[in-house]
């Protein structure tokens, strides 16, 4: 597998909708560690956890998640 | 996992997770103590095994503040999930799982070649204890250090 990594937008989004960390763990059902976690890129969520943040935005997944090239 | 209501399983089943680990920690450490017991004279013996009854209470009294706390905290209908409950702490507590396989793998390894070299045999209780010191203490430390509290905290707010 080539040299990737996850990034995400997932504070921006949060920025967006005025929401805490706590809040959107709580809307789609995970732990706030969990969620900031994600978003400072030391755990890579499931596929379950994407979709249940781009269904929260409203967005498609590739919007909020994307491969970074790091080579 | 679309529910508001949710949220608090997913940090209570977290809680779980480091109280297993605390149990966890305390197990190898009864080991810890049982395997350092073979190895001492009498009157040092008597010490540790109070250390070790401390050690080995305290981690039943958590096992049963596990039972209350799922009782308590967790609803009937969602107790099998809570169980299964995705998350960092969870995939945490595997990573933790591997590195303890490893680090008992090695050690009882490492007893053989050391036996087999010098051709002695240690009691079967020191070898047994200490493979289970390592194994217990290596998850539970390794658990701690992937869960210490770092740079996420800093980025709580909206």
């Amino acid at each position: 597998m080539h040299d990737i990594e996850l990034s995400n937008r997932i504070r921006v989004f949060r920025a967006e909708h005025k929401l805490s960390q706590g809040d959107l763990a709580a809307q789609i059902g995970v732990s706030r560690k969990t969620i900031s976690t994600i978003e400072v890129g030391r755990f890579v969520p499931s596929t379950v956890i994407a979709l249940l943040l781009a269904r929260r935005f409203g967005v498609p997944v590739e919007e909020i998640f994307s491969l970074d090239d790091r080579s | 996992m679309n529910s508001t209501s949710q949220t608090p399983i997913a940090e209570a089943a977290d809680q779980r997770w480091y109280l297993l680990a605390v149990m966890v920690f305390l197990l190898g450490l009864r080991s810890a103590i049982a395997a350092g017991m073979v190895l001492v004279d009498q009157p040092y013996r008597r010490y540790l095994g109070w250390a070790e009854a401390v050690a080995a209470l305290s981690a039943v009294a958590i096992v049963l503040l596990l039972v209350v706390f799922k009782f308590v905290r967790v609803p009937r209908d969602q107790r099998r999930r809570f169980l299964d409950m995705e998350g960092y702490v969870k995939e945490t507590s595997l990573k933790a799982c591997r590195a303890s396989w490893s680090a008992t793998l090695l050690t009882l390894m490492l007893f053989t070649v050391v036996f087999d070299e010098q051709d002695t045999s240690m009691p079967p209780e020191f070898v047994l204890q200490t493979a289970l010191a390592v194994m217990l203490g290596v998850f539970s430390v390794s658990f701690f250090v992937m869960n210490r509290s770092s740079d996420d905290e800093g980025v709580a707010g909206a």
